[in-house]
């Protein structure tokens, strides 16, 4: 199936589209919002829901049969993402381990590794985290200091994380540490395979605007880790790490739930809509257009990703096009529900509080898994060649 | 006068600095901090008494925008900037209003958006249309038919209420005004809230510049600080110019406020362009400040959030910038066709 300015894929694609809608509103109550709130519920659920996924082939869609996968292609895969992104994500935190954590094991993985690990990311049994940012090595991520010291046979790591996508609930760690000496840069980074179990690992949660249950610390104190637990060759990590990325900037397919978002604003206005003037209204369609341009900008990522081409340009460009859209949605529905859109679900918000809960996680598109100037560095680089960053 | 002012804002920041938590500390406690010592203090200094002097607002718009740029509470912007204006047999330090732009209505149905000096609120002033003609009443707030409930949103640094009628009794409403009158209060309580919230924005945009141009020079990354990359030392000054055009115009509008005559549409014009500009740049300012902070500016600990939170409300709340630009341009070709003299009043100006 080709998806070059095809917005539907197709009637296959329709069905699975309704499938899973489908599932979602029969597991879901309607004023779910994510996994991370207050509610332990909510996460129990999209556990559940993870499993429910996985037994029905849908969960690692387009993973080969022989890792626990459909052998689906990569554009089933792709309508999964949106349909999870648009509905909140209603398989919780498995995101890491299906969009990328899996994909690496099966790319950089030993056979003992993708063994232990892939089966069980494929039925939803396990959490990834992923220990790559530090408090010192935020955009400037290769000059991480996380050590991992040779001691005897294995290594001891030693070391902060931090902004960790649910370590708290994970089961295990993709982390990033330096096994080449300080001023090793990208050359000295090899990638561990760590159970967040592990006696010296200490996690402690960051409240913040996304959420009190999202955001987390680190802390690692001389952590053992064994060669088998390599991903890799050792110094090699930075490699894995930019693949890694590279997967993360179109995992999330923002556009998909941006989308539902300006046709709910559409449902919550009603009459109102009609006696809108044409420059809101036309406020509203351009938004829609560019949901769709990044939409189309992903799509092109992801055709290159599956012909293990180089797709550094493609995936930051699809990156800056899908979070500046969700916030160019974020603004649209102020300007159309003005002072409402920021009322919480408590305060009997429209759509349950899904316009406020948009804008704040849209404030923060920007800045995680790599901030837009990040992005637009890697574009430039293509554009205009390397050049000392200034 | 330049000077008095300039003495009365170093009054009002060791005022901040010794009754409320400062920026860094303001989230580690309870949302909304308790801000009771701040109440007293300011009332013992004459602050809730500023207007009855002349051009006494040009100094109470001083202490808005201060407590602005503190994330000060909604009970002093609604006391110090709403409350002089409204009359009455009730105490005006528990009458409430709305910053919401919901225009006239009746007296049933529910009013958002509210600011009250305390959480002793006794009425809450409502426009209404009355046997066809503009009434602006006082509605007891836990009286018949009428209740107050706490309304949560995205900005925790402001504790705002909704009045909910639901079969007020038609002789129950204190009646302040009809007609002209209440018109006349109504648009008088119109440009406080404009000004009010540009004041509270300027504050706003003025701490989360501050915020970000120390960081940008402290944070390092690539072995640098962040602030020698032209990405964000540019974008440092696009919010600096952004502040700067934002503090020119609500200037403006406070003078015009300041002077007590009654206000011309150019007046009324400026307050429109204050509030447009202020809003506009502080949701600006303030979500460029959380994009330089990075991570950190979302934590729930940094005040970067916070100031974000509480600009995007301003900016949604009172009349949206399109209708204040809106007013502003017709009054602007007005005056290029009538060669600048004043002649039509705009709408919600007084005549």
């Amino acid at each position: 199936m080709t998806a070059v300015l095809d917005f539907t894929m197709g009637e296959s694609a329709a069905a699975l589209r309704g499938r899973l809608r489908r599932m979602v509103a029969e597991f879901f109550p309607d004023d779910f919002l994510g996994a991370f709130t207050d509610d332990p519920a909510d996460l129990a659920l999209t556990q559940r829901f993870s499993r429910l996924l996985a037994d029905e082939g849908l969960l690692t869609v387009a993973w080969p049969r022989e890792f626990g996968g459909s052998d689906g292609s990569v554009w089933e895969q792709t309508v999964v993402r949106e349909e999870m992104w648009a509905y909140h994500e209603p398989r919780g935190p498995q995101y890491m381990g299906l969009n990328w954590v899996g994909p690496a094991i099966m790319a950089y993985g030993t056979a003992e590794q993708k063994a232990e690990h892939l089966p069980r990311i494929a039925t939803g049994e396990t959490i990834w985290c992923q220990g790559f940012s530090e408090p010192g090595s935020g955009s400037d991520l290769a000059s991480l200091q996380t050590r991992a010291v040779r001691t005897g046979d294995h290594w001891e790591i030693t070391g902060q994380k931090i902004w960790t996508s649910y370590a708290g609930m994970a089961d295990w760690c993709v982390l990033a540490a330096r096994t080449g000496d300080k001023d090793s840069g990208r050359r000295g980074i090899s990638l561990f395979l760590i159970p967040m179990d592990r006696p010296g690992i200490t996690v402690r949660p960051l409240r913040a605007m996304l959420g009190p249950h999202h955001l987390n610390e680190c802390f690692f104190d001389s952590v053992v880790a064994t060669d088998a637990e390599v991903l890799g060759e050792v110094g090699t990590g930075w490699s894995v790490m930019k693949t890694a990325l590279a997967h993360e900037r179109v995992g999330i397919a923002r556009y998909a739930r941006c989308e539902r978002l300006l046709w709910l604003l559409r449902d919550v206005l009603r009459h109102e809509w009609d006696d809108l003037d044409e420059g809101v209204r036309n406020e509203w369609s351009g938004a829609l257009v560019q949901v769709r341009v990044a939409r189309l900008l992903a799509y092109r990522a992801v055709e290159r990703q599956e012909g293990n081409e180089m797709v550094d340009l493609e995936a930051s460009q699809a990156r800056i096009a899908s979070t500046t859209c969700d916030q160019q949605v974020a603004e649209v529905v102020s300007q159309l529900l003005g002072p409402r859109s920021l009322l919480g679900a408590a305060a009997g918000a429209p759509a349950h509080g899904a316009f406020e809960d948009h804008w704040r996680y849209a404030q923060a598109a920007t800045v995680a898994s790599g901030t837009i100037e990040i992005q637009r560095e890697i574009v430039s680089r293509e554009l205009l060649g390397r050049q000392a960053v200034r | 006068m330049t000077g008095e002012r300039s003495s009365f804002r170093q009054v009002v920041r060791q005022v901040l600095a010794d009754s409320w938590p400062p920026l860094a500390e303001y989230a580690s406690g309870v949302l909304p901090p308790n801000a009771e010592r701040l109440r007293k203090v300011s009332d013992e200094l004459g602050w809730w008494e500023l207007e009855d002097e002349d051009g006494g607002f040009a100094f109470a718009s001083i202490a808005i925008q201060e407590l602005g740029g503190a994330l000060g509470p909604g009970e002093l912007l609604q006391g110090l900037c709403v409350n002089p204006v409204i009359a009455g047999s009730a105490d005006p330090r528990r009458v409430a209003c709305s910053w919401g732009d919901s225009g006239p209505g009746g007296f049933s149905g529910e009013v958002s958006w509210c600011l009250a000096p305390g959480d002793d609120v006794e009425r809450v002033l409502v426009f209404a249309e009355q046997t066809g003609e503009p009434v602006a009443a006082l509605v007891r707030s836990q009286g018949a038919g009428a209740r107050l409930e706490p309304m949560t949103g995205s900005d925790p640094t402001r504790r705002f209420w909704r009045l909910v009628m639901d079969g007020v009794p038609p002789g129950e409403p204190e009646i302040l005004a009809r007609g002209d009158e209440a018109a006349l209060l109504m648009s008088e309580v119109e440009q406080r809230v404009s000004v009010g919230l540009a004041l509270d924005s300027l504050g706003i945009a003025r701490s989360a510049l501050a915020l970000t141009v120390a960081y940008a020079k402290i944070r390092e990354q690539f072995g640098a600080p962040i602030g020698s990359f032209q990405a964000v030392k540019h974008r440092c000054v696009d919010m600096f110019v952004l502040v700067e055009t934002a503090d020119v115009l609500v200037e403006a509008a406070v003078t015009a406020l300041a002077s007590g005559a009654p206000l011309g549409p150019s007046g009324v014009a400026s307050i429109a362009m204050a509030k447009a500009a202020s809003c506009d740049a502080a949701a600006e300012v303030t979500r460029l400040a959380l994009q330089t902070h990075g991570g950190i500016g979302y934590t729930w600990e940094h005040p970067c959030h916070l100031l974000l939170r509480r600009a995007k409300l301003n900016q949604a709340l009172g009349r949206n910038p399109r209708s204040l630009r809106r007013a502003v341009a017709g009054r602007l070709v007005a005056d290029a066709l009538t060669g600048g003299q004043e002649t039509t009043p705009l709408r919600g100006e007084r005549k």
